[in-house]
């Protein structure tokens, strides 16, 4: 039960919570630099002390009707480098301030990672598209951001750039608890590097929320299963999002799913391996109980539907 | 008739391009000079006696003029009906939205530290949350001076349902209960008050629903005589009912606070503070019990609805009266007992909201038709055919339906073949494999216009033509952003034959306006039509028996076009022209035109009578599809037909047919206050979730007309109906689609998946 009327609370969510907890260090700032080298000096300097807005679609509801607490800005949307996105023979690079418009539309990202181009298509509506960015909701680290459990499923690394050098981690080691990550103070998140999946790939990508739009998901799902000529399952993946204190990988699911025909596949079991795997939590976007019985059964459609696929 | 130019067209609106391009001054846009801001500080805890204030850091704090309580308002309390809500709270607060302090300060800014530095110390108290609760005869009181929490019950009695349900083949007993619905306007509420301007002791401008209850409200606060105080309505960002008794609130605040500092203040609320102070739509907890022959005739039906009433009586006397004249729905049933209740809790207070008492009864009255089909073996539409009214059919009250034309089997007819609804039927009955299901589900209703036996039901209006030619219409009727100012200009240009770029509707101002009733029931184009269309009649005879005078003309003249004409067509002037000529002639050009609604009545004991005089009739259809593995329900495609009478504006018609939809859609799949023990949670439109342009169905509104014989060119009304068919339909939709049918509202993705919502007790 809730103890006192929210208007003498705090009203807002938070979003990020690091950044709310800045020493002012006299002198307002607005640091938009034009390069890498530039941005990384000013993050040495202020460190937490200059806050970081790529789109900004999370930081400026965080702050709503109270800016001014913002002490000094360090805007990365004048560097050309962070929003590249690159295709090798090997790898699929995205810069961090893509946003997720450009990477919903981006053929190549429609035909290699359908599921987060996907996912980019369903976050908030078509401003916070244009807005955001996939670095900004990365470095949100909420349960529940949308592109996160499909660059978990697709095996994504983070970049973290600072002065001294580069950090390289695996997605999910990035996260450490509901909008905490490991981030310091001197680092900035700069790309995203994705090893380019292969032709024997199947995904499911499904976000459920209360409304089509402007919803913060109640749960998400992104399922990638690669397989052998035979059918036969060489490596899978299932990944989900707010359902834990981070977006994860059930790693049970692949060991499970692993070196089993795909068409043989006991769904079911699959399902119940999942939700032993997640450690959900009431709140207002979904109960505990909803989010199991939907975790079994869009991961018992999933496997269904991809079994049925080949 | 058949030669309309204005009406029943679909003129642009009046006030669309001011609105569009940004022009239109809406309430918090408005600034005077040496203008203050005030702010409210509401209560910690949802029922706690307030032991202490100190106001004492809040009144040192620099910018501050003016620190208040209760115990410095002339007259605390006020009420449209029942004149028991506060002003501000004195001993102890009642409901979560209780203000005990307001203040006013030099800047926004400034009053918002101080109010935080008002230091209340609180006893808390166990409330009481439930109406079911609070009806017990042992239940602690939420108002002191009363002996029981119950604020009203209307009985309604005819034939014997004991006899009835005797002769049925079938009963079903059923129990169902709505929630708590947010208005949503766009805009919160505004308000800013000038004291000692023109001629008053206070002019309150701003975003009110009703002027003149604004007015009684503040002059009863000031203890100040009608004339002293004067409303002037800004443009509005939506009210949807609900710029009402919480507007009062804040004008009586405000110029209380004006009067003590001789300065204006402005009150304008966050969204926090309005989701959290302002009234909502009621809960309703519903029994119903029907009988019916294995034919499919309705033998009787026996109905008890509970309205949470919440902290004050508000609206509730009337809210719930509506819901006792058409708790049967349109089905003709010859034994009725039917018992409608208000009780006070410690909750957010109920008002008035689009639908007013319907939306509740609709629901539960139309989702137990199709579940009685369904246990008789019929399709729902048939058991609805076998029932409802038809010309000459009488009420639960009695009432013989002879005045108009009972449309009821136009109106399911059209949204039938609208939406292919017997092919759809048969489809979505048989077993459906995969995980998304689909189904099909109607609803049916008759709707009293106006006010009905509530209150006196009369409205003025003034027409006045200028030497120039061009009109200014006044009436005390409020444009609430529904195109009232377009749909009266269009009345008025009918009758005179004036293009609508020649008129300009006022905002409602309560010093120049006729009292006209509230801006309420559906019922401004019906009554300020009336009004003006009268008004401009007289002006019009004014005008020929000029021009017979003037011009040497005979016979029949026309108004058309901006000019005079003979009845063989020939031109005598422009209409501009006459008005110069007549205003220097010395004759007067304008004309108030008072319209009083035909006569009704009303047993209070039996609830016989004739409590509208007249109906209208609406039938809308949801097609939807439910994912069985997530419970998300998406509406594909709505039929709505509607019978308005005669629409004045068919697009604007349709612009409510579509408003309406949406909201039904929004109320009966996600709106959810997050209610728990008198707490809101959900305070802002981030967890309070209304329906985006991606949520909406495909919409078909269909208007259907039947010119009612009081109406003007034949009009009823619109507002309203559209909003009260909505979440019974999608309701029948759900079950047929997935065999599991629904008691309770909202059809979130955990009632549909798991039958119940897991986030409430119970």
């Amino acid at each position: 039960m809730q103890k006192e009327s929210k208007l003498n609370a705090e009203n807002r969510q938070k979003t990020s919570g690091r950044g709310s907890n800045k020493v002012p260090i006299g002198s307002a700032d607005f640091l938009a630099p034009e390069s890498l080298e530039k941005a990384l000096d000013y993050r040495k300097r202020y460190g937490f002390e200059a806050t970081v807005i790529a789109g900004g679609t999370d930081i400026m509801v965080d702050y709503f009707e109270r800016l001014y607490e913002v002490n000094s800005w360090l805007d990365l949307n004048k560097i050309e480098e962070l929003k590249k996105i690159e295709i090798n023979d090997e790898e699929i690079i995205i810069g961090a301030t893509a946003t997720h418009k450009r990477i919903a539309e981006h053929p190549d990202l429609q035909k290699y990672l359908p599921m987060l181009a996907h996912a980019s298509s369903e976050v908030g509506a078509w401003q916070i598209q244009s807005r955001g960015t996939i670095g900004g909701n990365i470095v949100t680290s909420s349960p529940a951001g949308d592109t996160l459990a499909p660059l978990l499923a697709y095996d994504a690394k983070v970049v973290l750039q600072s002065k001294g050098g580069n950090r390289i981690l695996d997605m999910s080691d990035f996260f450490i608890g509901p909008k905490e990550n490991v981030e310091e103070s001197d680092e900035l998140l700069t790309k995203i590097i994705i090893p380019k999946p292969s032709e024997n790939i199947l995904s499911r990508w499904k976000k459920v929320g209360k409304r089509k739009a402007l919803i913060i998901s109640s749960l998400t799902m992104a399922i990638l299963i690669e397989i052998d000529n035979d059918g036969v399952i060489e490596n899978a993946r299932a990944c989900y999002g707010a359902v834990a204190p981070t977006p994860i990988e059930v790693k049970n699911v692949g060991d499970y799913l692993k070196n089993q025909k795909l068409k043989e596949v006991d769904a079911k079991k699959v399902g119940e391996i999942a939700v032993a795997g997640i450690s959900p939590i009431d709140d207002i976007r979904g109960t505990e109980q909803y989010r199991r019985q939907v975790t079994h059964d869009l991961t018992v459609n999933a496997i269904k539907e991809m079994a049925e696929e080949i | 008739m058949n030669d309309l130019k204005q009406v029943n067209k679909s003129k642009k609106r009046v006030d669309a391009k001011a609105k569009v391009t940004g022009k239109a001054k809406f309430g918090a846009d408005l600034k005077f000079a040496n203008m203050l801001y005030g702010k409210v500080v509401r209560t910690k805890y949802p029922y706690a006696k307030i032991k202490n204030v100190d106001i004492s850091k809040a009144e040192a704090y620099p910018g501050v003029e003016v620190v208040m309580t209760a115990k410095d308002i002339p007259n605390n309390t006020f009420g449209v009906i029942i004149q028991n809500q506060r002003v501000l709270a004195e001993d102890e607060a009642i409901y979560i939205g209780d203000g005990i302090v307001m203040l006013a300060a030099e800047s926004k800014e400034a009053a918002e530290e101080a109010a935080k530095l008002v230091e209340i110390e609180y006893e808390e108290l166990k409330g009481i949350h439930d109406p079911l609760e609070s009806r017990k005869p042992d239940a602690q009181l939420v108002m002191e001076g009363t002996d029981s929490n119950q604020v009203v019950h209307h009985p309604l009695r005819k034939g014997d349902v004991e006899t009835g349900f005797a002769e049925a083949d079938l009963i079903l007993e059923r129990e169902y209960s709505t929630h708590y619905i947010e208005h949503a306007y766009l805009e919160p509420e505004a308000v800013t008050v000038v004291p000692n301007e023109r001629q008053t002791l206070v002019s309150v401008y701003g975003s009110v629903q009703n002027p003149y209850a604004t007015r009684d409200a503040v002059a009863r606060v000031l203890e100040a005589d009608l004339s002293q105080v004067r409303i002037i309505q800004d443009n509005m960002g939506g009210s949807f009912g609900g710029k009402d008794e919480n507007i009062s609130s804040m004008a009586a605040r405000a110029a209380v606070m004006a009067l003590e500092t001789d300065r204006p203040v402005q009150m304008v609320n966050s969204r926090e503070e309005s989701i959290i102070e302002s009234y909502k739509r009621h809960p309703y907890n519903l029994k119903y019990k029907v009988g019916a022959t294995k034919e499919g005739k309705l033998t009787a039906m026996e109905i008890e609805a509970v309205a949470d009433s919440g902290a004050y009586a508000c609206q509730t006397p009337f809210v719930t009266w509506r819901s006792v004249v058409q708790a049967t729905g349109p089905y003709e049933v010859p034994n009725v007992k039917t018992d409608t209740y208000g009780f006070y809790t410690n909750n957010p207070y109920t008002g008035a909201m689009r639908g007013y008492g319907s939306p509740p009864t609709c629901f539960a009255q139309e989702s137990l038709m199709d579940e009685l089909a369904e246990e008789l073996g019929m399709k729902p539409d048939q058991l609805r055919e076998k029932n409802m009214y038809r010309q000459g059919s009488h009420t639960a009250s009695n009432q013989k339906l002879d005045n108009h034309t009972v449309s009821l089997q136009e109106v399911l007819d059209k949204a039938k073949e609208s939406i292919n609804y017997d092919k759809k039927y048969e489809e979505y009955s048989k077993e459906q494999t995969g995980e998304k299901k689909r189904g099909i589900g109607l609803a049916i209703s008759y709707r009293g216009v106006s006010l009905g036996a509530e209150a006196i039901d009369t409205t003025g209006g003034i027409v006045a033509v200028q030497k120039d030619g061009s009109i200014i219409l006044y009436c005390g009727l409020a444009e609430n952003g529904q195109g009232l100012r377009t749909v009266f200009s269009q009345v008025v240009g009918e009758e005179l034959g004036v293009n609508l770029d020649r008129i300009t509707y006022m905002e409602a101002d309560t010093s120049v306006a006729p009292e006209s009733g509230s801006t309420v029931a559906s019922r401004s184009t019906f009554m300020g039509g009336n009004a003006l269309k009268k008004a401009a009649k007289n002006v019009k005879e004014t005008m020929i028996e000029f021009a017979k005078e003037e011009y040497g003309v005979e016979g029949e003249i026309i108004f058309k076009d901006n000019a005079l004409y003979t009845d063989s067509g020939k031109k005598i002037e422009d209409f501009s022209k006459v008005a110069s000529d007549a205003f220097h002639s010395g004759v007067f050009l304008s004309s108030y035109g008072w319209y009083k609604a035909p006569k009704i009545s009303w047993d209070e004991e039996t609830g016989q009578g004739r409590p509208y005089f007249t109906y209208v009739y609406g039938c809308q259809i949801a097609e939807v599809e439910v994912d069985t593995g997530t419970g998300q329900v998406k509406v594909l495609n709505m039929a709505a037909a509607h019978d308005v009478g005669k629409a004045i504006n068919p697009a604007n018609v349709r612009g409510q047919i579509y408003g309406g939809v949406v909201m039904a859609v929004g109320h009966a799949l996600m709106e959810d206050l997050g209610f728990s023990d008198g707490f809101i949670n959900h305070t802002n439109f981030d967890e309070y979730l209304i329906p985006t342009a991606k949520d909406i169905p495909d919409i078909d509104a269909i208007i259907v007309e039947n010119p009612d014989p009081a109406g003007p060119y034949g009009a009823k009304s619109i507002g309203e109906p559209t909003v009260e068919l909505g979440g019974a339909a999608i309701n029948n939709a759900i079950a047929l689609a997935t065999g599991e049918r629904h008691y309770d509202l909202p059809l979130n993705l955990e009632r549909v998946l798991i039958g119940r919502d897991l986030s409430r007790e119970g």
